[in-house]
């Protein structure tokens, strides 16, 4: 197993100050592996990647990248260092064209970017067939695999999405949750929120859960598929176990 | 020195009436008025055509009693915001407030092009004052005009504090708080807001009917836009949300207004007393901005009445509502 | 036609473009900067006396360029006025609404502070200039007649010109460039922007800088073919609003045409009306069609 590229030590965030959402949560994430975030509905689950992004202020603990201090780090200066997160909903920018919605995500050598959408073209066919369409115009699908597409830009060292099977057929899920998988076998860090448990542990290699901002459970994938208090932990019956 | 205090006080008294009712719609409401002299325009011209004394080629000149173009002021710039209302209150707050502001510029421009009604740019002269005969001189006059502006005052004061704390005031509140809230709730968010929207136009109305009252007199260049941001300073400064502090908001800006003008016009050689009125607005201007900056609550900000939200020490609205996303 | 018709258009296709290069910069900073600027007029009003200043500093030698009334050292004016007001935008963000965004203020109170800094402005003109009109130049120019007998002035044909080139360079930098796609990325989402990579603070900064110099340009316009008075801007104010808003406020393309909606309405009015309503045309234009279409001729819904 390789040394984490993504290395999380109690963090604690929140949105007002004096309101914890994440409280002191840790985790690690390893090159090429995937790890899905579980938990119940306001477990603040979202708002750890936010943080991770750079998005909610970060009140304590740090967010190490690859042996790197990014705490609290600027969103935009977050994507260009290699975390590429995408969020669940307004994840595309509706207004413009799939080449423009790359464009504006890839970095600021315009040969590289143009290098990174030619990739992206490989990796997502149909957006390739769909090149001049708004973003508003693809289907749910497309829109997600756009989302992805738009996250990797800048060839991130760690892709974060929060919810990506949210709201897609269960074809479409399979295919999402394949994609991921495909990804992280380049050597990509995956750091997945799901609500799709079942679903999502099956695609993933570790998987994690979080509750009132901490993590509770953790351990890898396929036995926490097994773990009965995997349930017992959404339905709040366990309380002040770990 | 104690005439000039009776006309300030008089002066500041009927201001803060206009500036309650603006507290009415904004403080209470949230509704972003830009157009405030438009109504104290529609209040002072309705009083000045119902008591005015008859003259050949104009219409109006009723010499109707005083509390009939009281009455007719408070009525017509109630029924001006109506129409007003029905017409932009469904626009996003931004269009409002263009909208509002067009208003009152429209309004100066129709006293100032329909002689027939306004007297065009020479305005009206003449207009009776109350009870004028009663009084030997005109000092006792304007201390019986302050007493007449204070006793006023203070029923407005009472009346809108009441309605405020009644059920319909928090209904109010509620909306200005979160409009989809009340919705949910079966309020009726429009009319409710058009009801608050008439009722402070109306003590804008009031206001104006007062002022005219005063001086005798009316001309499109009493309701330059300035007056609007006047008003708003006051009420800013004072403290939205607040009824005293908006009355304390028109006492202060006003004693800053008059006492820079009075400074102008002592300190500046002649040739530059024209552009002294300029120094006067961009001292109003910055009071504005910096109280928006470093005291957004105003000098007395907003009882907290109501539960807050946890971001909640929130002005009247002035910071950003608590985000709520899917 | 009726000469006079013809007249008035031609009239309004000028005031609608120095109107439509203000409504360009109302309409960025509706979509980027995200409130509506009424201190945008005054930008315009510096911007022509900022041009002001220069020309008579540098007015020696300056001879006019036949037919126009205006001679190259104008260029650099209008060059002048351009870095200057974009600077004043700067520093009015830095100074204020810098510090509004970093308290997390509604929308409204920044529409409040631009208020009170267009008040500043706009006297701080007055008190430096006093209230008489200025002119750039007091040369006289003879009127072009173009048949069937309207009157055109050298100096409108060059400033509608300049406008042309102006729209234009706008809209392919908008299109084409990367720093003009950030700034459609940012109309449309912040939050997913800054998640892309973009510095929205140095967007912010760019649309700023943008607005300004454009206002600045209308400012120029409108001083050479009108004149220039302290409340030249704020008289403009109305007109910008209602482009911007006909035009469905975001766009370049409809604030150009809102510009020219307005401009023509406002001359063509006078055929039917007292001119003493002029100003209150583009006003009454804008709360008709927000009845009819609430977002605009060109708008969609807002999200
Ligand atoms: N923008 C915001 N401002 C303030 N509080 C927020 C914001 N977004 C979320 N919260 C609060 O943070 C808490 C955690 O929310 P979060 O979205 O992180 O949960 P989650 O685990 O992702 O839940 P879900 O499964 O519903 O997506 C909730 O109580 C929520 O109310
Ligand atoms: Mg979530």
């Amino acid at each position: 197993m390789s040394a984490p590229v993504l290395t999380i030590s109690n963090l604690v965030a929140g949105y007002v100050p004096d309101v914890p959402i994440v409280r002191g949560a840790s985790l690690n994430v390893i090159p090429g592996s995937i790890l899905t975030v579980l938990g119940p509905n306001g477990a603040g689950k979202s708002t750890l990647v936010k943080a991770i992004a750079g998005l909610v202020p970060v009140t304590s603990g740090t967010v190490m990248l690859d042996g790197k201090d990014v705490t609290s780090t600027p969103a935009h200066a977050v994507a260009g260092l290699g975390i590429g997160y995408v969020p669940q909903t307004e994840n595309v920018f509706t207004t413009l064209s799939v080449v423009d919605n790359l464009k504006v995500s890839g970095s600021p050598s315009a040969s590289d970017t143009r290098m990174a959408i030619e990739r992206m073209f490989v990796l997502f066919p149909d957006l390739a067939e769909r090149r001049r369409h708004l973003g508003r115009e693809l289907s749910g699908g497309q829109r997600q695999m756009l989302a992805f597409a738009r996250a990797l830009m800048r060839s991130p060292r760690v892709l974060m999405p929060d919810e990506p099977s949210a709201g897609l057929s269960p074809k479409m899920v399979g295919i999402v949750f394949e994609k991921l998988q495909e990804l992280a076998a380049t050597g990509v860090a995956v750091l997945m929120v799901e609500q799709n448990a079942k679903a999502a542990l099956r695609a993933s290699d570790r998987g994690l859960v979080l509750v009132e901002g901490k993590e509770r459970l953790e351990g890898p994938a396929r036995q926490l598929l097994d773990d009965p208090r995997l349930g017992e932990l959404y339905l709040g019956k366990i309380d002040e176990a770990a | 020195m104690t005439a000039y205090l009776i006309f300030f006080f008089t002066v500041v008294g009927i201001y803060a009436i206009a500036v309650i009712g603006l507290n009415l719609q904004w403080g209470f409401t949230g509704l972003f008025n830009a157009g405030v002299v438009g109504f104290l325009a529609i209040g002072g011209y309705t009083f000045a055509i119902l008591t005015g004394p008859p003259r050949a080629d104009f219409f109006g000149g009723f010499s109707m009693p005083f509390m009939v173009g009281i009455a007719g002021a408070i009525i017509a710039s109630m029924f001006g915001a109506l129409l007003l209302g029905l017409a932009t209150l469904k626009l996003r707050e931004d269009y409002l407030a263009i909208t509002t502001f067009g208003i009152a510029i429209t309004i100066q421009l129709a006293a100032l092009n329909s002689d027939w009604l306004t007297g065009g740019n020479l305005g009206l002269h003449g207009i009776p004052r109350p009870l004028q005969d009663l009084f030997e001189s005109n000092a006792a006059y304007g201390v019986f005009y302050l007493g007449l502006v204070a006793v006023t005052l203070g029923i407005v004061y009472w009346g809108v504090e009441a309605i405020v704390r009644s059920p319909w005031g928090r209904v109010l509140k509620a909306i200005r708080e979160d409009e989809v809230a009340a919705q949910s709730l079966g309020k009726n968010v429009l009319r409710y807001r058009l009801e608050a929207l008439m009722l402070g136009a109306g003590l804008m109305g009031l206001s104006g009917a007062l002022y005219v009252g005063f001086i005798a007199y009316i001309s499109p260049f009493d309701f330059m836009p300035i007056v609007t941001f006047q008003i708003w300073t006051m009420l800013i400064l004072g403290g939205s949300g607040n009824n005293r502090g908006a009355i304390l908001g028109a006492l202060v800006v006003w004693a800053i207004w008059s006492g820079s003008g009075a400074l102008v016009a002592n300190m500046l050689p002649p040739v530059w007393q024209a552009r002294g009125g300029a120094l006067q607005s961009v001292l109003i201007g910055l009071l504005l901005v910096l109280t928006l900056l470093y005291r957004p609550r105003g000098l007395i900000g907003e009882e907290t009445t109501i539960s807050r939200h946890v971001t909640g020490t929130t002005g009247a609205g002035l910071t950003k509502k608590k985000e709520t996303k899917a | 036609m009726d000469p006079l018709f013809l007249q008035h258009t031609s009239d309004g296709i000028l005031t609608g473009a120095i109107i439509a290069l203000g409504a360009i910069g109302v309409t960025l900073s509706m979509t980027i900067l995200r409130f509506a600027n009424f201190g945008h007029s005054e930008l315009v009003t510096f911007g022509a006396y900022i041009a002001l200043v220069f020309v008579s500093f540098s007015g020696i030698g300056a001879q006019p360029i036949d037919p126009f009334s205006i001679g190259w050292p104008f260029f650099a004016a209008i060059a002048a006025a351009g870095v200057g007001t974009a600077l004043l935008a700067l520093a009015t963000d830095w100074l204020i609404f810098r510090r509004l965004r970093r308290s997390n203020a509604a929308r409204l109170t920044f529409i409040f502070a631009s208020f009170g800094a267009a008040l500043i402005l706009r006297n701080l003109i007055m008190l430096g200039f006093g209230a008489s009109p200025e002119y750039y130049s007091r040369e006289l120019t003879m009127a072009i007649l173009i048949p069937p007998g309207i009157r055109v002035m050298p100096d409108q044909i060059l400033v509608l010109g300049l406008t042309l080139v102006l729209v234009v360079a706008l809209w392919a930098f908008l299109t084409f460039t990367r720093a003009g796609l950030a700034m459609r990325a940012v109309a449309e989402s912040p939050t997913l922007s800054s998640v892309s990579g973009i510095d929205v603070n140095s967007v912010t900064r760019w649309t700023w800088i943008l607005s300004g110099g454009l206002a600045a340009m209308a400012g120029v316009f409108f001083g050479l073919t009108v004149q220039l008075r302290p409340e030249m801007g704020f008289n403009l104010l109305l007109p910008l609003f209602a482009a911007a808003i006909l035009g469905g406020a975001g766009s370049v393309f409809g604030a150009v045409v809102g510009g020219l909606i307005v401009g023509l309405a406002e001359n063509l009015s006078v055929i039917w009306i007292s001119p003493g309503y002029k100003m209150a045309i583009p006003f009454l234009l804008m709360l008709v069609l927000l009845y009819l279409r609430p977002h605009g001729l060109f708008g969609r819904g807002e999200r």
